[in-house]
């Protein structure tokens, strides 16, 4: 155990656990609105998270770019970059709604079990991966670097990069824009309707079926752009990216509390620097571990999470 | 009301067969297939013999190994509706038993596999007391991280030996002259199989009788079974440790067998291997679940070219599954569906003061 | 009806099981010997599988084409175990059944051996493997198990002085990936390493994130990183350490020479330097290689190895040995001149005067440095 060291690199640890943070408050996003929705555990998400990768990386070999390249600057780099970006973002929604149509909706119109539903989620979440593994032969892939990383700043201590700044700030801004559509938005308050009360919402004449499919694309829309920002910065991707990464941002959700959007966004931010801070002290072989204890003791101890508001109880 | 057409069904027209049948014909059937099952090692038909792998091996694992892990899974998820996904952690927890206990210290396998069962109920009651109390998808996120941290833990841990597990596990001392070598699989599977005909019969029992009840009514539904003085959590516990002791007793088996286990091989896919079975085969469905366990391990052997893409047709299994038939391959349609001679209590006039 | 029906089913059933259990065929070596490998074919490890059985495959076409009346099949037994013992386990005892598999090259990786040494000893089969480094495995088998390189116990250490060679006041910060083989090395760098150790850290298989160990890193000033694992997790590491700044020496074993580490680190892998008790075949032996290249194979890392065994295991049936036990006598007596060293086996199946290789990685390709002293 190693505190030393999370003293002396502090600032450092902490804005890398930022980024990563950011990434995982997204991806979280897309399970806090389909539980909200749904009060269903959406496992294929991880997978959502995954194809976005896996396009970002499409979209810039169509573009041209190669991995042998230098990195690009000026407007080209932007405009590649948000190519990138949108591609990502695309692929993932699209994903999620498909999910949503082959999986969960017969046996959601038709009244199944949770049980039932969970396994259907499962089957779709294990699909995705192995056809995945299968058609990438088990191998990684890389992606180019767009954009050079360069250091900003130094601030005590902490060597502030480009990428990670822009990940941060960009993930705060797509958040803000997800909050203004859920609150001001039709489909937004539609979302929020059938969250509260399903029966009600469709005597109210919501219309079910769009309310869950905008859902489905708008959480996989943010998952596509965690997914781009994952990219971004560690430029690399596999078939299994998704499951760790899910893990985590769903405890991050469940740390938020789950239903909550506020939550996912600081459950997110706050796994994240956790999750640095004790792969420090206690070794990174570690992090996985220190996850599920988090999620397995705010389940315990506090089931709402942090920001309380969950809109079903989590215990029996 | 109209008359449904009854559908034919297999399983009912099984079990009518074998509740309309005198105690005779019983006793023989059920030592004709229990012969049958006993003698299966012997076959050697070109239909069934696994290319790339021999059969026998295939036999007691994966065949024999995932239809007792099945059955012991099905206790947790099809009887009582607790979706268990770190079900491979107790199966580890037997497995490591064996593999420590079998190389530091003097005690045989015999000794060992009561130790080995009692160690994975007590993680059982462990991870089971605080988790499950919790809903359904929490129960599973949870469950899932139990059995990666088990996975995790053996990995860390140098003492028990890390990333390179343990090797050199003793084989079984020999029983009545059958030897039990890594070359000859036949001891083991009839091993295999006496332990889950065994672990069948209790099972049976444990069904007919309070917590089979109880179980059913925590999976139908929980809340109502607590508001009629079902101690839901007691019961719980019971299935969960249940399905641990079943796991563990495999791991002690599959250790013996194997000689060297490495913590890599417990990981989540095995169990949601196990748990394709359980589905597949009919939640809650004995029979069903044994035929789908022994189904879904044999076909990738059996059809080589399937072993690849396993994994994938599982996966789209179980959404198919879900989707179309989620009562499994062998579905239990008794109670559901509508008997027109089936009278309430006001039209058949008993129960009236007269 | 009903019961007429359910007495033909019985019926049927008897006779058919009866039909089906028929003696099972056990017939001695009638035709062609057989010479197998076993290692991964498919999986994320197949490339190492498949430049091995490539080394076999090329060796096996030039023996029967100079030698051809000889009553070896021409086409190697292919035994896929995709580098996992729990795939291996199952497999063994079909291979050791196949009475025409005289000689088995392989397996390739160490955790495979551990749960196929055992059949295969029992089955008399001997093996020559040219790429499991575990120090362990002549325990399981020795009376028919061989190597045709050097195990881990003698890679570590010849790391670690590669290391130290490049600067003698070198600071090392060691790295692995909690898998079998990288634990194992590890600590034979490690211990030869003594006092220049200045840090450790674990990061399993599956890391993305390597902030916290790099930050490690830094703390304690370390001039070098020796990561003991696999090249896809190589690659990421070397490029965040590179990202955050760092320039200190990258060092790793065998597990991440592999041409794809360049590819996925890129610019990162600029420096690397990268040990293995193999040698490429170009360098072994160009004319060799570029022989092979035309026959429709491309040589990768162990194919030397791979070629030498398959070569010894076909001398030994060029004198006159037709079954297991006699070949596994030759191969354990007499001794073959390779292309990668001499094999002569020891008591245990190890061989002897052989060398760990230096590489660098120089403007994006696999330099060897030559045999570390």
């Amino acid at each position: 155990m190693d505190f030393g060291l999370l003293r002396d690199a502090f600032w450092g640890l902490t804005f890398d656990g930022l980024a990563l943070g950011a990434i995982y408050a997204l991806i979280s996003l897309g399970y806090t609105l389909v539980y909200g929705v749904l009060r269903l555990i959406n496992f294929a998400h991880s997978e959502v998270f995954m194809i976005g990768t896996f396009s970002a990386l499409v979209a810039s070999g169509i573009m041209g770019v190669k991995v042998e390249d230098d990195p690009r600057t000026g407007w080209g780099m932007v405009f590649t970059l948000l190519i990138c970006l949108i591609a990502a973002m695309l692929a993932s929604g699209i994903t999620a709604v498909l999910v949503e149509i082959i999986a969960y909706r017969r046996l959601r119109q038709r009244g199944a079990t949770k049980l039932a539903t969970l396994i259907s989620a499962i089957g779709v979440s294990i699909s995705l991966v192995e056809l995945f593994r299968i058609i990438t032969d088990s191998l990684p892939r890389e992606f180019p670097r767009i954009m050079d990383k360069t250091f900003l700043f130094s601030y005590a201590g902490a060597d502030i990069r480009n990428d990670k700044v822009i990940v941060i700030i960009a993930a705060g801004l797509m958040m803000f824009a997800l909050e203004r559509f859920i609150s001001k938005s039709r489909y937004g308050k539609g979302i929020r309707a059938v969250s509260m009360d399903e029966n009600t919402a469709t005597l109210m004449g919501v219309n079910i079926n769009k309310v869950i499919t905008v859902t489905f694309l708008a959480g996989g829309m943010m998952a596509g752009a965690a997914a781009f920002f994952y990219i971004l910065v560690y430029e690399n991707t596999s078939f299994k990216v998704g499951f760790f990464l899910g893990i985590s941002a769903f405890t991050a959700a469940v740390l938020g509390g789950i239903g909550n959007l506020k939550g996912a966004l600081f459950g997110g931010f706050m796994l994240g620097v956790l999750e640095t801070w004790t792969s420090a002290v206690f070794g990174t072989a570690w992090k996985a571990v220190i996850s599920f204890l988090i999620l397995v003791l705010v389940l315990l101890i506090k089931p709402t999470g942090l920001f309380g508001e969950s809109i079903q109880q989590a215990r029996v | 009301m109209a008359d449904k057409k009854h559908r034919f069904n297999v399983r009912d027209h099984a079990a009518t067969y074998w509740e309309n049948s005198p105690k005779w014909r019983r006793i023989a059937l059920g030592v004709f297939f229990v012969a049958i099952f006993y003698s299966l090692p012997f076959l050697n038909n070109p239909l069934i013999n696994t290319p790339g792998s021999d059969f026998q091996s295939v036999l007691f694992y994966p065949v024999g190994m995932y239809v007792l892990m099945a059955i012991g899974l099905n206790i947790v998820v099809g009887k009582s509706g607790l979706l268990d996904l770190g079900y491979v952690a107790f199966f580890a927890i037997g497995a490591y038993t064996m593999a420590i206990l079998g190389t530091r210290t003097s005690l045989n396998f015999w000794e060992i596999l009561p130790i080995g069962i009692a160690l994975s109920m007590v993680s059982g009651v462990l991870l089971g007391t605080p988790t499950l109390r919790l809903r359904g998808d929490y129960l599973a996120i949870v469950t899932l991280g139990f059995g990666e941290i088990v996975r995790i833990v053996a990995v860390n841990i140098e003492a028990i030996g890390g990333p390179r597990g343990i090797a050199g596990i003793p084989t079984p001392p020999d029983v009545f002259n059958a030897k039990f070598t890594i070359l000859d699989p036949k001891p083991y599977y009839w091993l295999l199989l006496t332990f889950t005909l065994l672990v069948i019969w209790m099972v049976r029992r444990m069904a007919a009788r309070r917590p089979g009840r109880a179980w059913d009514a925590i999976r139908q539904d929980d809340d109502v079974a607590q508001l009629m003085g079902v101690n839901t959590l007691k019961y719980k516990v019971w299935a969960f440790v249940l399905g641990a002791a079943v796991a563990g007793a495999g791991g002690v088996i599959y250790a013996s067998q194997i000689l060297s286990i490495v913590p890599d091989q417990f990981n989540l896919n095995l169990s949601i291997l196990i748990l394709a079975c359980v589905v597949f085969g009919g939640i809650g469905n004995l029979w069903g679940v044994i035929l789908g366990a022994a189904l879904l391990a044999f076909t990738p052997e059996r059809i080589r070219f399937l072993s690849q893409p396993r994994i994938l047709v599982f996966g789209i299994a179980l959404v198919v599954m879900m989707n179309l038939r989620p009562d499994g391959i062998l579905p239990k349609k008794k109670r559901e569906h509508f008997d027109p001679n089936w009278k309430t209590v006001e039209e058949s006039g008993e129960g009236e003061i007269k | 009806m009903k019961k007429i029906v359910s007495a033909i089913a019985t019926v049927a059933l008897v006779v058919g099981t009866a039909v089906a259990v028929a003696p099972a065929a056990n017939a001695a070596c009638s035709g062609k010997l057989k010479i197998a490998y076993q290692g991964p074919l498919t999986g994320p490890e197949a490339a190492l599988g498949i430049n091995e059985l490539n080394g076999v495959k090329f060796a096996l076409k030039k023996f029967l084409a100079a030698n051809k009346s000889a009553n070896v099949d021409p086409s190697v037994y292919e035994v896929d175990d995709q580098g996992d013992p729990a795939v291996a386990g199952p497999i063994a005892p079909k291979v050791a059944a196949e009475e025409c598999v005289v000689a088995l090259v392989g397996p390739a990786y160490s955790g495979a051996s551990k749960v196929s040494l055992p059949v295969y000893l029992s089955a008399g089969l001997p093996i020559i493997t040219p790429s499991a480094t575990n120090p362990t495995l002549p325990s399981f088998g020795k009376e028919i198990f061989h190597r045709a390189v050097l195990t881990d116990d003698y890679q570590g250490p010849a790391a670690a002085r590669l290391i130290v060679s490049k600067n003698k006041n070198a600071k090392v910060f060691l790295v692995n990936d909690a898998s079998d083989y990288a634990v194992g090395l590890q600590k034979t760098v490690d211990i030869t390493l003594a006092g220049r150790v200045v840090g450790k850290d674990v990061t399993p298989t599956g890391t993305t994130d390597f902030t916290a160990t790099i930050a490690k890193i830094k703390k304690s000033k370390a001039t070098a990183v020796f990561y003991s694992g696999y090249f896809s997790q190589a690659a990421v590491f070397v490029k965040q350490l590179r990202d955050s700044g760092s320039k200190i020496t990258f060092a790793s074993g065998d597990g991440t020479l592999d041409d794809q580490f360049i590819k996925l680190a890129r610019k990162s892998a600029e420096g690397v330097l990268l040990t293995a008790p193999a040698i490429p075949m170009e360098t072994a032996s160009p004319k060799l290689a570029a022989e092979m290249v035309k026959a429709g194979w491309k040589p990768g890392v162990y194919t030397t190895e791979s070629y030498d065994s398959a070569n010894f295991i076909l001398d030994a049936i060029k004198a006159g040995n037709t079954t297991r036990s006699t070949i596994n006598k030759y191969i354990s007596t007499k001794s073959h001149k390779g292309l990668s060293k001499t094999l002569k086996f020891d008591a245990e199946g190890e061989v002897s005067g052989a060398d760990v290789n230096g590489f660098i990685v120089k403007n994006g390709k696999l330099v060897l440095l030559g045999a570390i002293k």
